[in-house]
């Protein structure tokens, strides 16, 4: 496939065509006025000779006298000159005969006069009442020699007008897209291992310019986008080590161990590190297809408070917090797998931090059915508070004793696919932490 | 199985500096087999007193600690004239990471998750160079 011509060629190319155009329109218009000009001139020349000539039948010796630049004859009908006597005839029988019936203005050589010449000729009456026909001729040499030089002129003037217009439209097209190859060429050296570099953007409001700082604000999102992902992936990676150290050094200690109580201890604690591998992996791929588009709301419905009670049922914390579950009964929209992942990571949560008390409410407001997961322990720390939904987010960047800062991600992660949100504060009910997440109403 | 210390060896203190309960423990095991005794430090803060309070013949420290962090207590102890071995470990291992530590002033960096027996080699070596020569 043919390479498209560049940009700048395209527009220079655009410009010469709309020159050539605009200057042959030019050429012509001026060609016509100045050659019709010329050519009625002389035609009205021939006409004021023409009008001499009746004149001049009334004294033929005046006329032969006179010497004028226009050639005039009065011929009869038959073709014989009667003015001036004896001349060779300009009129050939075919033009005599047009000029009886009328009147001939013809361009053709004329003896006497040269090449270009042009003839005139109309019938007159003389003071008999005969047939009489007046035959005017004069030199277009002028017309010729005028039309030939504004052919050359507007042939060579309009090229090298065209090509000086194609000239100037590629040299601006050059200055208006300088901005826009500068950017091509800071584009080609932008990586995304060194972020911070930016395109050079114009000063200005034109269009260049505005193009330059989108693009940059484009740059500005992906790295965003970028240093959250290799964030993820680097506390992903911590997440995987650490247990992975663990057992590693369990599984290195047993070997080297001589009672098999100590070898047993040190098994059952790399079997919980296995266990906690398989929940960390377990809640990145839920992050993963939730990430990847994998949860679509679809036409499945679940009623929350049903959800709910299912999750309370199976979390062993009754000995320790009590565990309320009040609402109405309200269909959300979405699967029961991932509704029941967000309920059991906020409630789940809540009973680990929680003293004594966890109460789950689930109500309806103005934005929809709302679950809140509320408990009496002391609540998200201040500086926690605002990423409380991030990935990885713990205090101060340490292990929370319960967890690995997935548990809120996950829920805010499914809450956007699901079309709903999730708040995180400190307070009432219960004076410690709160959870509030919203999806759409379906109905009871 | 370590070998023992030889009575004349004199014990060996190693303060581990790992918020990761379960690994602090298997590494203060580790240490403990080779003849050390170990204090472990769950926090940066933790840390900078127990030195205070018993300056340890050679530290391990995590980088991902609560306040401040493993590089932070690195620095702050070079800089307070502590010129024991520090070993740092941490879960990630790249260049950038290697470098900090270096910078802070670790004499070693291990990458999670290491052999123990290479934790306990490289403390040998970094507390005693001629008797591991």
């Amino acid at each position: 496939m043919a390479r498209r011509p560049g940009l700048r060629v395209r527009l220079a190319a655009l410009v010469a065509v709309g020159a050539t155009a605009v200057l042959t329109t030019a050429a012509l218009a001026l060609y016509h006025d100045v050659t019709s000009g010329l050519s009625d001139a002389i035609t009205t020349e021939l006409e004021v000779r023409l009008a001499d000539l009746v004149a001049d039948l009334d004294d033929p010796a005046g006329a032969a006298a006179t010497q004028r630049p226009v050639v005039a004859q009065a011929v009869d009908a038959t073709g014989g000159v009667l003015v001036p006597a004896g001349a060779t005839p300009l009129l050939t029988h075919a033009e005599l005969a047009a000029a009886l019936e009328g009147e001939v203005l013809v361009d053709r050589p004329v003896r006497g006069i040269g090449d270009d010449a042009r003839v005139l000729a109309r019938r007159l009456n003389d003071g008999n009442g005969d047939a009489v026909v007046g035959v005017t001729a004069t030199t277009t040499a002028p017309l010729v020699h005028v039309r030939d030089r504004l052919v050359v002129v507007l042939l060579v003037g309009g090229t090298a007008l065209t090509v000086a217009v194609a000239l100037t439209g590629w040299v601006l097209a050059g200055a208006a897209l300088r901005p826009v190859r500068r950017m091509a060429q800071r584009a080609q050296t932008i990586s995304m291992t060194a972020p911070g570099e930016r395109l050079p953007v114009p000063p200005g409001g034109d269009e260049i310019a505005e193009l330059g700082r989108t693009l940059n604000a484009m740059l500005v999102r992906i790295e965003a986008t970028i240093a959250r992902e290799r964030a993820f992936i680097d506390d992903a990676s911590h997440e995987l080590r650490t247990p992975l150290a663990v057992l590693r050094g369990e599984l290195e200690l047993a070997t080297q161990d001589d009672d098999l109580d100590a070898v047993r201890q040190g098994l059952r604690s790399a079997l919980e590190e296995t266990d906690r591998l398989s929940r960390l992996s377990d809640n990145l791929l839920t992050l993963a297809r939730v990430d990847a588009g994998q949860l679509p709301a679809g036409p499945v419905c679940t009623d929350l408070l049903d959800a709910v009670r299912a999750v309370v049922a199976r979390i062993p914390c009754q000995d320790r917090v009590t565990l309320t579950v009040e609402g109405v009964h309200k269909t959300v929209r979405g699967e029961p797998e991932w509704i029941d992942r967000v309920v059991t990571n906020l409630v789940t949560n809540a009973v680990q931090h929680a003293k004594s008390k966890v109460r789950v409410t689930v109500d309806v407001d103005a934005d929809g059915v709302r679950l809140t997961v509320a408990d009496d322990g002391p609540g998200f720390p201040d500086e926690l508070l605002p990423r409380a939904f991030d990935r990885f987010s713990r205090g101060d960047g340490a292990r929370s004793p319960g967890g690995i800062g997935l548990g809120l991600a996950i829920v805010t992660s499914i809450m956007q696919a699901l079309g709903g949100s999730a708040r995180a504060g400190n307070g009432p009910p219960l004076g410690g932490a709160r959870v509030e997440v919203t999806l759409p109403d379906h109905g009871a | 199985m370590v070998p023992p210390a030889s009575p004349a060896q004199p014990v060996r203190h190693v303060l581990i500096v790992e918020d990761d309960h379960k690994l602090a423990a298997v590494l203060a095991r580790s240490l403990q087999r080779a003849s050390y005794t170990c204090t472990i430090a769950e926090s940066g803060d933790q840390a900078l007193w127990a030195v205070d309070a018993r300056p340890p013949d050679a530290l391990v420290v995590d980088v991902m600690i609560p306040h401040p962090s493993g590089i932070e207590v690195c620095r702050h102890l070079r800089s307070s004239g502590f010129d024991g071995p520090i070993v740092v470990i941490s879960a990630r291992s790249n260049a950038d990471d290697r470098a900090a530590a270096q910078r802070a002033g670790a004499d070693r960096f291990l990458a999670k998750p290491f052999a123990l027996a290479e934790l306990v080699s490289t403390l040998d070596s970094l507390i005693d160079p001629r008797a591991t020569s």
